[in-house]
């Protein structure tokens, strides 16, 4: 499978024409000055410089393609439909393969695969469930709530960025922190000591869960037998791991008989809808985001919703829910539905949104992600909202980024806490 | 790269903005000309004209050829380092440094994309009338230095005409400013358009300050299909006799029609040709003239003429224009190679009619896409850009095709320039009196030939 999209890729881009329309659109290029090596463009040259053994696969060469958020906005600008995010994954592949990245990267991928196989991608594993021990779920049905485990542990990842961006030299200690994360006893210490950072992404979880309740959809939770999507692995390039992980993953849904998934995160959505269909033969699982359900209901049966205090609320698309999730009227269906709030829309938004600057840059460049993210925070700000909202643990962490360096006075809130405390409860 | 040489461009731009390893080099080898390949000794990345300037007077010193670039997008292999080099990269120098409503002019760095002042002046009602296709990536720098046209030449000129002053390093490293921010001048000889289309071969443009315009109150689109190309071709030259200047005059033969057909999966009427007429201005005057519009073409044997006035309709007749270029790859399985010929617009039908019949000798697949307006004709050959064999006939056809083109009274390039690829067909164009003044210019300027040898044949 995963050679049959190499090769259909290697196919495509002989039809490149080289207009770097592409570099119009890529987030990381705009953050990095428009320096061609590390923007689409200058990607799919480099790439086929390494296929064609021009150039040799070093660590500075994997610079250039893990400088990329993975976002598809140049798949949708390029008038061949030219995806570079594809071209970066499979160069990623291949300098993995020669072992050329740097002893930080290496690392990265080395704990990556170990912590996605356990079931938690920051090594919280342990905890992963605990959002949900006091929550009532009905547990009896064949479509799953996904509550994934990049909201559930993003804490820990946004810890990770946050010890990182402040001392460099932390890359040489990084991975034996997420380990200790991962040891019972300090685990539940890591868990106390980053409650409130928790509160934040989870608060989204059980929201998901009350709305779910509310609107009786009825579904199950896996708990902590719920696996790691993998999506790490896929954009990380340890493809081979990935195409292992994704069956073993089809095995679990289908031993627990899940035919239908509901997802929050998009991360986790995009990748099951988008890459699992060409690595899990018979791939049968249909995956919704939680705000598609939650507009079929307004659509449907309509819903009381007002916000408490009137709000003007920007809605950045992310780009997993967007391109890879092919959901972008859903999100304003539910916003526009909701009295008190006032929806206006950014600059690049629905399939021409821009990266918030995450994607897996945010761990290792973290200058130019965090100057992504001020780009697009700057962009979402341009309205003078009171609220940025969107739907994703990743674009939380980076446009929270954005408004503290901006100094902004505008609130992020997540689309499901939105639409929850709009809810008459009754 | 010798190391004093490393050592002195560190020094005046800074460590990062040096780059000489493959990796962070390769993506400046090539253009999109695709076929033309070389590799700098290096690229740097300058934040200012000062610091342009000491790279430039370095360079001279030292002999080393110096390669301005934008965003490599054109054609013609201009920004390939054919024997080494210094590839100054300008697109890290990207401010809009004013923009004057009063004036009616704004002045930019080089590094600004097309699109990107476009729509800064468009949150003033002005905008910079040449629209080159490539908008969204080309940037300022390079639209001049390739003096780029576009669709709206026909009513409103190429670049040269909307250019009133540039701030230019020589090649010693001298920085002049050539014309002012009036709308006239007589002050000795005109520089300014010297330097518009000059490829840079004379010195580097770091600045400009444009000429604008408030954009139009309105605009309409007429479209209309042509049993023979020929027809379409001389309906232009009827509209112009009938007192009309559009905005734009689009033609799109045969094989785009066919190609965007399949690739959409979208019937179109079985013709030879489609030609869309855009007139603009106050909105009661763009009425009138599109009745008149319409009027020629039925009169020139057009069928399904057709009105556009929103959005959502210029969108719709524009399909045909807007997918081709993704299409015929697409359909053909091969590579679009785009040339640019321009005719007097009387000739235009023999033209299409002769290039067509060119290709079909050399067995290469030829579509049209023309600014039929000002006599501009894109032949789009698909080539197998991998097969030897393939390739070179196509340049034969490319070759046969411009010595034609000359012979009728036209020019081997409308907008796209000469760079590499047209350098040997320049000559038979201008003829060697022509050719050795230019040279002899190109000495006065820079007379180590250090500025981005090798184009234009100089
Ligand atoms: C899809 C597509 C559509 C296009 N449509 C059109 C069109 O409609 N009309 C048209 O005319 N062209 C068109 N072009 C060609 C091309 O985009 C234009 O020539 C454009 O102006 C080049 O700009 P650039 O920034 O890419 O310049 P580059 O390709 O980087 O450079 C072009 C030349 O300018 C020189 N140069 C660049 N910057 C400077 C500077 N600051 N000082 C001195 N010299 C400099 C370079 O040395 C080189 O000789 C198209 C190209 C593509 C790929
Ligand atoms: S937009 Fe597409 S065709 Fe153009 S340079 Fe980028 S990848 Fe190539
Ligand atoms: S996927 Fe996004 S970050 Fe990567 S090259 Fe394309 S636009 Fe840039």
């Amino acid at each position: 499978m995963k050679d049959k999209n190499f090769n259909t890729l290697i196919k495509k881009l002989q039809f490149c024409e080289h207009c770097g329309f592409c570099r119009s659109v890529c987030p990381f290029l705009e953050a990095s000055n428009m320096e061609e090596s590390v923007g689409p463009r200058g990607r799919k040259t480099l790439f086929l410089s390494l296929f064609e053994n021009k150039v040799q696969p070093t660590p500075r060469l994997a610079q250039k393609f893990y400088m990329c958020g993975v976002c598809r906005a140049c798949a949708v600008k390029c008038p061949q439909g030219i995806d570079i995010s594809e071209v970066s994954v499979h160069a990623r592949h291949k300098i993995i393969k020669a072992s050329a990245l740097n002893p930080f990267m290496k690392k990265v991928a080395d704990s990556l695969v170990k912590e996605v196989k356990n079931g938690d991608i920051f090594g919280a594993a342990a905890t992963k469930a605990k959002w949900a021990e006091n929550i009532n779920m009905s547990n009896n049905s064949d479509t799953v709530f996904f509550a994934s485990c990049m909201d559930t542990s993003m804490a820990y990842g946004e810890l990770l960025v946050d010890v990182l961006e402040k001392f460099g030299w932390a890359e040489n200690t990084l991975m034996s922190l997420s380990g200790l994360a991962q040891k019972p006893g300090i685990n539940m210490l890591f868990d106390k000591f980053l409650a409130r950072k928790s509160d934040f992404y989870r608060k989204s979880l059980v929201n998901t869960v009350k709305l779910l309740n509310k609107l009786n959809v009825r579904f199950s939770y896996l708990g902590s037998e719920e696996p790691c999507c993998g999506a790490a692995l896929h954009t990380y390039g340890l493809l081979d791991e990935f195409a292992e992980h994704a069956k073993n993953v089809y095995k679990i849904f289908k031993e627990k008989g899940v035919r239908r998934l509901i997802v929050h995160n998009p991360i986790c959505g995009g990748v099951f809808k988008a890459e699992y269909p060409s690595y899990v033969d018979g791939w049968d699982i249909e995956v919704k985001h939680v705000i598609e359900v939650v507009a079929e209901a307004i659509e449907n049966n309509g819903i009381n919703l007002r916000l408490p205090e009137p709000a003007k609320v920007v809605f950045h698309d992310p780009c997993y829910l967007a391109r890879f999730m092919d959901v972008v009227n859903e999100p304003r269906v539910v916003l526009k539905a909701i009295e008190n709030l006032e929806l206006i829309e950014p600059p690049n938004s629905k399939r021409e949104t821009k990266c918030c600057g995450g994607g897996g840059v945010e761990l290792i460049y973290r200058d130019v992600a965090t100057r992504a993210a001020v780009n697009r925070v700057s962009e979402l700000n341009a309205g003078n909202p009171d609220i940025i909202s969107s739907c994703c643990p990743v674009c939380a962490l980076m446009i929270k980024k954005g408004i503290k360096n901006l100094k902004l006075n505008v609130k992020y809130i997540d689309i499901v806490d939105l639409v929850t405390d709009s809810l008459s409860m009754t | 790269m010798n190391l004093k040489v490393a050592q002195t461009l560190r020094k005046i731009v800074g460590e990062d903005n040096v780059l000489e390893l493959l990796e962070d080099i390769l993506p400046y080898t090539l253009d999109a000309s695709i076929i033309y390949r070389g590799v700098p000794t290096c690229v740097v990345r300058p934040h200012s004209t000062e610091e342009i300037s000491e790279i430039v007077k370095f360079a001279n010193e030292q002999r080393i050829p110096v390669i301005p670039r934008g965003a490599g997008t054109n054609f013609v292999g201009a920004v390939v380092p054919s024997n080494g080099g210094i590839v100054i990269d300008l697109t890290g120098m990207n401010r809009i440094i004013e923009i004057n409503p009063a004036n009616l002019t704004c002045t930019v760095e080089a590094g600004v994309v097309h699109a990107k002042l476009e729509s800064e002046l468009a949150k003033y009602g002005l905008y910079w009338p040449p629209d080159p296709g490539s908008s969204d990536a080309c940037t300022m720098g390079g639209v001049i230095a390739m003096n780029a046209g576009g669709m709206r030449a026909l009513k409103y000129g190429t670049t040269r005409d909307w250019v009133l002053s540039l701030k230019v390093v020589l090649p010693n490293g001298e920085v002049i400013k050539t014309g002012s921010k009036t709308f006239k001048g007589n002050a000795g000889y005109d520089l300014t358009r010297l330097f518009v289309g000059s490829e840079g071969t004379l010195g580097i443009i770091t600045e400009a300050t444009l000429k604008l315009r408030p954009i139009p109150e309105a605009e309409n689109r007429i479209s209309a299909y042509f049993d023979s190309i020929e027809k379409a071709g001389a309906a232009v030259s009827k509209i112009y006799m009938a007192g009309i200047v559009p905005a734009a005059m689009e033609l799109m033969d045969r094989g785009i029609i066919t190609a965007v057909s399949k690739w959409l999966g979208k019937k179109f009427p079985d013709m030879d040709a489609y030609l869309i007429v855009s007139v603009d201005g106050l909105r009661s005057e763009v009425e009138t003239l599109s009745n008149k519009v319409e009027q020629v073409l039925k009169e020139s044997g057009a069928s399904q003429v057709l009105r556009a006035t929103t959005k959502e309709e210029f969108d719709e007749i524009w399909l045909i224009r807007s997918e081709g270029a993704t299409a015929l790859p697409n359909i053909t399985g091969k590579m679009n190679v785009t040339h640019d010929v321009c005719v007097p617009i009387n000739k235009l039908p023999e033209a299409f009619k002769t290039i067509r019949e060119i290709c079909n000798k050399y067995g290469i697949p030829v579509a049209i896409v023309s600014h039929a307006g000002d006599g501009n004709v894109h032949a789009i050959f698909s080539v197998n850009l991998q097969d030897p064999e393939e390739s070179a006939r196509a340049k034969k056809a490319h070759d046969e095709m411009c010595r034609y083109i000359i012979k009728i009274g036209g020019t081997i390039s409308g907008e796209h320039g000469i760079g590499i690829d047209k350098a040997e067909l320049l000559v038979e164009e201008v003829g060697p009196v022509v050719m050795e003044l230019m040279r002899a210019i190109k000495r006065v300027f820079d007379p180590n030939n250090i500025m981005n040898p090798g184009k234009m044949g100089l």
